[in-house]
């Protein structure tokens, strides 16, 4: 088996790994969510975390489970809403960026598998930052709760991402701009706004930076010209 | 609890979709949600009841009425 081979299965291992954990803590709180719309929506994501990591699964091939370690923040089940919000939704984000990369290999089949999970994921990401817009203003010690449970799970979430970087150079998908073969692959993450970087509610190009910082120091704000729209993306501790 | 979720002031939001690229965009529902963003995510898993070609949402409060509501005499 080539570097390449190898460097994919454990890329998908973990992914597979970090999935099963979400779905897990997604069912858990699917009947428990502040809201009707909260609660059913989670229950749709566990379903379909369910299945990322089954596809995930099988990408991963013979790899073997050992040294496999999911960002911190998904082995436990949240006590609160807001540890959810903020745990669980840095890490998706975290999980997301590397499905960005893996949906972007020039090898068919892998985006073949990987585009139906990389739509969904879309609207997780929008579930999570349509929350953490409602947390990071909330005055009341929810709020305070989730901005501290955020910055560990950004922690969490970043330490989690240095262990992918081996295998995603690799794979010649290098995640930040300053890794040695990042010329050599997909686009590095740079620059908050990408050419690919389109609006999570319209899809315009027409982007602005808003704040090279979002809610925090993983996160960049954009505001979109067309719809005028805000949310965050995640953004690499090498972009400008 | 520290935790508890003091629900924000939601919005109503009226849910349109249609199947296939020729039907009208018809109306499916409503949900509460307290930003536009939570509006799509909500709309999506609540009304996932068909291979939609399409969706939308709308503030319910951003609808110009034209004949307002009255009840028959």
């Amino acid at each position: 088996m080539t570097d390449q081979a190898q460097a994919l299965e454990r890329v998908a291992a973990e992914l597979a790994a970090a999935k099963e954990r979400v779905a897990r803590i997604f069912t858990d709180w699917s009947i428990r969510g502040p809201t009707l719309e909260a609660s059913t929506a989670l229950a749709a994501m566990a379903q379909e975390a369910a299945g990322h990591a089954r596809v995930c699964g099988r990408l991963a091939g013979h790899c073997p489970p050992d040294n496999l370690r999911p960002p911190q923040g998904l082995t436990t089940i949240p006590s609160s809403w807001p540890e959810l919000i903020a745990t669980v939704g840095t890490a998706e984000l975290a999980l997301g960026l590397l499905l960005d990369r893996l949906v972007a290999s020039e090898d068919p089949p892998i985006r073949r598998q990987l585009a139906k999970m990389a739509v969904e994921e879309r609207y997780h990401r929008r579930f999570f930052l349509g929350w953490f817009a409602e947390l990071e203003n909330d005055p009341s010690p929810a709020g305070a709760l989730f901005t501290s449970a955020r910055a560990t799970g950004e922690a969490d979430a970043l330490a989690w991402l240095d262990r992918m970087r081996v295998p995603l150079v690799q794979l010649g998908m290098p995640l930040n701009a300053g890794d040695p073969d990042a010329t050599a692959g997909g686009p590095a993450v740079g620059p908050s706004i990408t050419e690919d970087t389109t609006c999570v509610h319209c899809d315009s190009r027409e982007l602005a930076i808003v704040s090279e910082f979002g809610g925090s120091l993983m996160t960049s704000q954009i505001r979109c010209r067309s719809c005028g729209g805000y949310f965050e993306r995640v953004r690499w501790r090498d972009s400008r | 609890m520290s935790g508890d979720i003091v629900e924000s002031p939601s919005s109503v939001y009226v849910v349109f979709a249609r199947l296939h690229p020729t039907d009208p965009l018809a109306e499916l529902g409503t949900l509460r949600a307290s930003n536009d963003g939570l509006a799509c995510a909500y709309a999506r898993t609540t009304y996932d009841e068909d291979h939609w070609c399409e969706m939308a949402v709308v503030p319910r409060a951003a609808l110009i009425p034209v004949i307002e509501t009255r009840t028959r005499p």
